[in-house]
């Protein structure tokens, strides 16, 4: 919008709307399970500041800290094309938000899709940001291989009595089949004890379907080799 | 200092060897002439000693005067006077001038930081509390000042490496200066990502005799992580929890210390 001098006037918001954008941050910014994507949470930010005068203002409003607040804000920064990820809820973590915003506008996109799809995480995006600092030349993609490459290796352990009557590599076959041939690294046995390696894809799915039985990871793994859990 | 701005003759002025900046004086010096031929000088140069008893000594403003005296070849320039001071007030000044403005090179910080410490009894918080600067920073400073060769120094004040480059050699190298730079050379030569420089000085303080290619093929082998699932009871479970959020920790973190505890009391580790 342009007044006459052709300059973009300022948004003013009215004292409800500003009420109304705290009460969504409060509900928003302090919980895990938030109502708002952060997209939505700065928009609010954005009006609770104009109203209040100043992101101090807005800390003092909510109880949270003006660098929280700040990170928060930081979410405008990122290109719109990677701040769709966010819109959509596929990035929910306001600090793994904060660091893609740090990143050069034409990394952004390729860093945001590989946070979005569970291939980096925030420590990753760090990495990342002081990597391409020192590598400017080189092509975003190759940053991101040469930062997950050098990760140190995740396995998960789970430990196990085998039943008299059981073959390993039937037990093996069963958790191939339940988490995927790919998430599991390995499954042996040694005097009647066995070992099953996860990696961190097979984690995350024997996770996954915990969480929909209602059952811990460790039980899961019991239960598949009760052939309880198929 | 006294508010009022004097037109002082260029000649009149020396640089004190107080002010801090010694290095990048004349980067994008041709920039700031330009600005100052546009707009003016914005900002007087600050000067100590007493007006009309020349010559003065320049402790802010390096960069301004050269600008007029080299490029511009103006013969005065509007300053104002800070009266008389030692050299631990003209450093705190001239050093609080340039780390607020601009970046001030790492060396020229690191040097100037170091002379105030010892000249404040060797006490960090009269340096934070007269720079404003954080203890982390002050110490960083500090540490390498006092701990880093030479070469790392020049490096530093080039920008070809970071101050916390330079301290995780010098952690990876446990204490031997020359391995510390020949780790530095290979560090900038490899390119290694943050996670490769954390194995680098792990691997080097754990094996302070091992040779710098050792340490370097070392940090660029990932290392196996095993997370142990393990059963628990209902109340160990409570517990862990209770734990991890009083005590702001990961239940993992928590139980692995609490496993590492009973192995080393029950004599399985050594302690």
């Amino acid at each position: 919008m342009h007044n006459r001098e052709g300059k973009v006037a300022k948004k003013e918001y009215g004292h409800s709307e500003v009420e109304d954008a705290l009460v969504a941050l409060i509900a928003s910014t302090k919980r895990t399970h938030r109502k708002l994507n952060l997209v939505q949470i700065a928009e609010k930010l954005e009006i609770a500041r104009k109203g209040l005068g100043s992101l101090k203002n807005v800390s003092k409003a909510i109880g949270l800290s003006t660098e929280m607040l700040r990170q928060f804000s930081r979410v405008t920064k990122i290109a719109p094309e990677a701040r769709r990820f966010l819109s959509q809820g596929a990035i929910q973590g306001v600090d793994v938000a904060d660091r893609v915003s740090r990143l050069p506008t034409a990394d952004q996109f390729s860093v945001a899709q590989a946070v979005a799809r569970g291939n980096l995480n925030s420590s990753d995006v760090r990495a990342i940001i002081t990597f391409r600092k020192d590598q400017p030349k080189l092509p975003i993609s190759e940053v991101i291989s040469r930062v997950m490459n050098s990760r140190n290796i995740r396995e998960y352990v789970v430990q196990f009595l085998v039943p008299a009557e059981e073959d390993i590599r039937s037990i093996k076959d069963r958790f191939s089949k339940l988490i995927g041939h790919d998430g599991v690294r390995s499954v042996n046995a040694e005097k009647g004890l066995g070992t099953l390696i996860l990696n961190k894809d097979g984690k995350n799915r024997l996770e996954l379907i915990a969480k929909r039985k209602g059952l811990t990871k460790r039980a899961i793994v019991e239960r598949v080799i009760s052939r309880e859990v198929k | 200092m006294t508010n009022e701005i004097h037109e002082i003759p260029i000649d009149e002025i020396v640089v004190s060897n107080w002010n801090v900046r010694h290095s990048e004086r004349d980067k994008d010096l041709e920039e700031l002439a330009a600005s100052i031929a546009k707009h003016g000088l914005l900002q007087p140069v600050v000067l100590t000693g007493k007006y009309g008893s020349p010559p003065y000594h320049l402790i802010i403003g390096q960069r301004r005067f050269l600008a007029h005296r080299d490029i511009l070849d103006k013969k005065k320039i509007r300053a104002v006077f800070v009266g008389e001071l030692n050299r631990v007030q003209a450093s705190i000044r001239s050093l609080v001038e340039n780390m607020t403005r601009t970046d001030l090179n790492h060396a020229d910080a690191a040097e100037a930081i170091t002379y105030l410490y010892k000249q404040l009894g060797r006490d960090e918080r009269r340096v934070k509390s007269e720079t404003g600067l954080s203890l982390h920073r002050i110490r960083q400073y500090i540490d390498i000042e006092e701990r880093a060769s030479r070469r790392m120094k020049e490096k530093l004040r080039s920008k070809r490496v970071t101050p916390v480059d330079v301290q995780r050699v010098l952690s990876a190298a446990s204490g031997d200066i020359e391995k510390a730079d020949r780790l530095l050379d290979k560090m900038e030569r490899q390119k290694l990502t943050i996670y490769q420089k954390k194995r680098m000085v792990e691997y080097g303080e754990e094996h302070p005799r091992a040779h710098e290619d050792k340490i370097i093929e070392e940090a660029q082998r990932p290392i196996i992580e095993r997370t142990i699932l393990v059963r628990l009871s209902n109340q160990a479970r409570a517990g862990l929890e209770k734990a991890a959020k009083q005590l702001a920790m990961s239940p993992d973190e928590v139980a692995a210390q609490a496993v590492e505890d009973w192995l080393s009391k029950k004599g399985f580790i050594s302690a």
